[in-house]
């Protein structure tokens, strides 16, 4: 669920469930998004094939005219539907598009954190000049993210607001540490974006037919709910 | 303008409805559209919208798109199922049978492989986008393999509806003063094939239909002295490929088909149109965040051109062999996408006629957005959309979901 809220407090709501599966550690990725609110986005979907170094594939389909379009590889700093997070933010950014460096070990809201300072190597590739990281030191989130522009004005500032740790329903392993809620908000707006997880799950083996034109017509019922 | 208070006072945006029950969406569409000529109204209606999709027991679902519509311009009141058909899906394969609105094809606003009936009246009214498509009857199956998929029709036939002269104003007509009208339908059904699948990122697909023309040829009793006109729809098959994939950081597509007019391959027959090739390419791509633009260049190209020339009847302008079409689509969203402004434009370097679409769109929330847009037409009225030339229209509609 992501609540769009306007500095005047005005409320836009997207509801949707985001099927990921990752081909290979750290390379491709499979996306499928699928909304169910509101009703102008309702039934919509999207499939993404993401590469590592290399344009997305994406399609989208649009059940007013029941097609099945693709869609021009897409700036990665645009908005993810209208909300403060660009597609970036929601499908993560390439390791090798930033160079890194730790400031230094601190201390945030009682919680021990890295601080860590994140610079495109093509300035133009992302919608910031520098990005300063403090992640928690015991699970490595991170807890919040403050974007600067080329004058070193912060512009936007990312925040975790509630973690779990959740197990697969196999029972296997320690389990994920997963970001349940969490906001973007812009400081030149004053708008906002908070998304939070009514439901997640791990490991939970989806097929990769899903990823499929079959299912951006006919969702899968078993996995949306 | 009187009647467009009544319809806004009437329509159920002003009546507050208690929430039904889960997954079924209603929603009403108040659509307007008037003639810059003379201000009279083309499109004045109320469409209820109810659209439901159901599972029902074991791998069945159902289906339905109904509008109830309130027509203020036609003086009418009358229920349109736009879909609905029953679902059996396997595991993979999909089988559906009823109504429904089929669309397939990679090119923007032209068509080579989706032969599937369209209504052009609402495209150049200004109704939204959904309504240009007109549903079909019939049996649709789909296989999924891996890789490559596969889609089977089979439809009743349908025609296209045409802008006719009770909405739109004077229409070149050559046959009026005609007194006597008949029209033969097909019976037999229309087929419609498709494969389709990723190759190196490009999505390709293969197509082909066993049907009919969806707009009617005319055949006079007798041409000096015409009485009757028959209206038919002769036979027609579709082969044809497409390919949409990544190109330069953009999107390149290509789509080509044959038009193969069974009844007339030679040519020689006045009335049946003669085969023709279509080709289109074209590509999109994001130019700056939240703005995209797509060009393309489509042609058609009649076979059988002298054939065609010397069997046309006195007083018809013959149409070139190849009609050359342009088109450009911007679209950019602003707001945090709560704003599109969008243009789409048509133009003919060897007709000399184009059609133009600028339009603004809104979502004031998230249950209710309104639109705004001009259709242009220019061109001498013997081209396909100059023929329109004295029907440039602005049309508004709003989209409230209750």
């Amino acid at each position: 669920m992501m609540r769009l809220i306007s500095k005047d407090g005005k409320e836009r709501l997207r509801e949707l469930t985001m099927l990921r599966k990752d081909v290979k550690e750290g390379g491709e990725q499979k996306y499928f998004i699928y909304f169910s609110q509101p009703t102008d986005v309702k039934d919509m979907t999207f499939l993404i094939y993401k590469y590592p170094g290399k344009d997305d594939d994406r399609w989208l389909f649009i059940p007013a005219v029941r097609l099945v379009k693709r869609i021009a590889a897409s700036d990665k700093r645009s908005s993810f539907v209208g909300s403060d997070f660009t597609y970036e933010d929601v499908s993560g950014r390439d390791l090798e598009d930033d160079s890194f460096r730790l400031l230094r070990e601190d201390v945030l809201d009682g919680k021990p954190v890295y601080v860590l300072e994140s610079t495109p190597k093509d300035p133009k590739s992302a919608n910031y000049s520098r990005k300063v990281s403090y992640i928690d030191r015991a699970i490595l989130i991170p807890l919040k993210e403050e974007y600067s522009d080329a004058t070193g004005k912060i512009f936007k500032v990312y925040t975790t607001d509630v973690i779990q740790r959740l197990v697969p329903k196999s029972g296997k392993g320690e389990g994920y540490w997963t970001i349940m809620k969490r906001t973007m908000k812009d400081l030149t707006s004053g708008h906002r974006t908070e998304v939070s997880f009514t439901k997640a799950e791990y490991d939970v083996g989806l097929p990769d037919d899903i990823f499929t034109e079959r299912y951006l017509r006919t969702p899968p019922q078993k996995y949306i709910q | 303008m009187r009647k467009f208070l009544i319809l806004l006072l009437f329509n159920p945006i002003f009546i507050s409805t208690p929430s039904l029950a889960t997954n079924i969406d209603i929603f009403d569409y108040g659509l307007t559209s008037t003639r810059l000529g003379d201000g009279n109204a083309i499109v004045l209606e109320n469409r209820l919208r109810m659209e439901q999709q159901a599972s029902l027991t074991g791998a069945f679902t159902l289906q339905y798109k109904l509008d109830g519509v309130q027509d203020m311009a036609g003086g009418d009141a009358f229920a349109e199922v736009r879909e609905a058909y029953l679902t059996y899906s396997g595991k993979n394969w999909e089988i559906h049978g009823g109504r429904k609105i089929v669309t397939w094809g990679v090119a923007d606003l032209l068509f080579i492989n989706d032969v599937f009936p369209k209504n052009y009246e609402s495209f150049f009214a200004g109704r939204p986008m959904e309504y240009l498509k007109k549903p079909s009857d019939g049996i649709f199956f789909s296989y999924f393999g891996k890789g490559w998929s596969a889609d089977f029709f089979s439809t009743t036939f349908e025609k296209d509806v045409l802008p006719s002269s009770n909405r739109f104003r004077r229409l070149p007509n050559p046959f009026t003063g005609i007194p006597q009208r008949e029209k033969i339908e097909p019976e037999k059904q229309e087929l419609a094939f498709r494969i389709y699948g990723t190759l190196k990122n490009f999505d390709v697909s293969v197509y082909f239909s066993a049907g009919y023309f969806n707009q009617p040829s005319f055949q006079m009793d007798d041409p000096q002295n015409p009485t009757k006109l028959t209206l038919l729809f002769p036979r027609l098959n579709t082969y044809g490929l497409s390919l949409q994939g990544p190109a330069r950081g953009g999107l390149l597509t290509i789509e080509a088909g044959y038009y193969d007019s069974t009844k007339d391959r030679s040519g020689n027959n006045s009335i049946i149109p003669n085969s023709e090739f279509r080709l289109l390419a074209g590509c999109q791509k994001e130019l700056a965040t939240d703005f995209t633009a797509g060009i393309q260049y489509y042609a058609q190209w009649l076979q059988d051109y002298a054939s065609y020339k010397s069997t046309l009847p006195p007083g018809f302008p013959p149409q070139d062999e190849i009609r050359h079409i342009f088109t450009l689509r911007l679209m950019r969203l602003l707001n945090y996408q709560t704003l599109r402004l969008s243009f789409f434009g048509f133009y003919s370097p060897s007709d000399g006629d184009s059609f133009h679409i600028p339009e603004v769109s809104y979502a004031i929330s998230d249950t209710l957005s309104i639109t705004l847009g001009v259709n242009l037409f220019h061109g001498s009225s013997f081209t396909p959309f100059g023929a329109l030339n004295s029907n440039d229209s602005i049309y508004f509609y709003f989209r409230k979901s209750l």
